[in-house]
């Protein structure tokens, strides 16, 4: 038809236009036709008519692809926030993973544990003592560290004390 | 949703920072390596909730130098602390506070510099 294009007459355009409206023609010569009739400027009732029709299709067809986006972009922004919710809450499994495990690993490590038995082990000159000698030993050297606790209390309490009284009878002279 | 997030993973790292174990330079020097020190004496005992670690050093001034610096790591990490020296030698006491419980430790030195005797002492709840 492109060939054909450059011949034919207005009457040849309006036996087609004709046809269009009889729907007489295929997919493929109706394709040609709205081409022809955008390329020349042929006019007459029935092809003014034909044109309008094709315009109509035509913002049917432009209509129709725009929905269609929009149906596929509400779709892409759901799987957009289903991802967002998934991360959100795969985050906070492994924090309450980690926290979950920390908890039971500090509960289990050696200070936290209530299920430890009293031990006293004590090493002399390099050689460790018997579980009873060494409890004997301990207790003695306990009583000693709260005596030296005691002692360095009231001594810091004496001195700070004495600090106090010269503070306030310097206060007293001024 | 990222707000959320990090005020959770702040609270969960402040929940775990709290419940932390003080940790004392001077515990280190339990850890077993002078046992079979002829000039040291070392006691271990835990009875009772009560935590209780001791060094007696005898005539060796190089581990006697090493607990007093190891010590004044954590006496800089508190100010309770007492301190006193005279002809009798050098006398510490650091106070340290967890789970609002006290941990004392305490450290004599000989004027000699070459005898020391250094304890930790506290409920075991302080260690928690």
């Amino acid at each position: 038809m492109t060939e054909r294009d450059d011949i034919l007459t207005k009457q040849e355009a309006e036996t087609l236009c004709r046809l269009y409206m009889d729907c007489k023609l295929s997919v493929f010569e109706e394709t040609e036709l709205r081409y022809f009739l955008s390329q020349v400027d042929y006019h007459s009732e029935l092809i003014d008519e034909v044109r309008r029709i094709m315009e109509i299709e035509d913002d049917v067809v432009v209509k129709a692809k725009s929905k269609s986006k929009s149906k596929s972009n509400a779709k892409v922004e759901i799987h957009k926030r289903f991802r967002k919710r998934m991360v959100f809450w795969g985050c906070a499994a492994c924090v309450a993973l980690v926290a979950g495990v920390a908890t039971f690993v500090f509960r289990n490590s050696s200070f936290s544990s209530s299920e430890v038995q009293p031990y006293y082990i004590a090493y002399v000159g390099g050689t460790r003592l018997s579980d009873e000698a060494a409890r004997i030993q301990i207790e003695a050297e306990k009583k000693s560290a709260d005596d030296f606790i005691k002692e360095m209390t009231e001594l810091e309490a004496h001195q700070q004390q004495l600090i106090d009284n010269f503070i306030n009878s310097n206060d007293i002279k001024k | 949703m990222k707000r959320i997030l990090i005020i959770f993973l702040t609270t969960v790292v402040a929940l775990m920072a709290n419940a932390k174990a003080p940790k004392m330079s001077v515990e280190e020097l339990f850890d077993g390596r002078y046992n079979q020190e002829k000039t040291v004496s070392t006691f271990f005992s835990k009875d009772n909730g009560s935590y209780f670690r001791m060094m007696q050093v005898n005539d060796n001034p190089a581990i006697v130098k090493k607990i007093a610096d190891t010590l004044a790591k954590d006496k800089a990490k508190t100010d309770r602390y007492f301190e006193q020296s005279g002809e009798g030698g050098k006398s510490v006491i650091v106070k340290i506070t967890n789970n609002g419980e006290t941990i004392d430790i305490g450290f004599q030195q000989d004027p000699s510099g070459k005898s020391a005797t250094l304890f930790i002492k506290g409920p075991e709840k302080a260690f928690k």
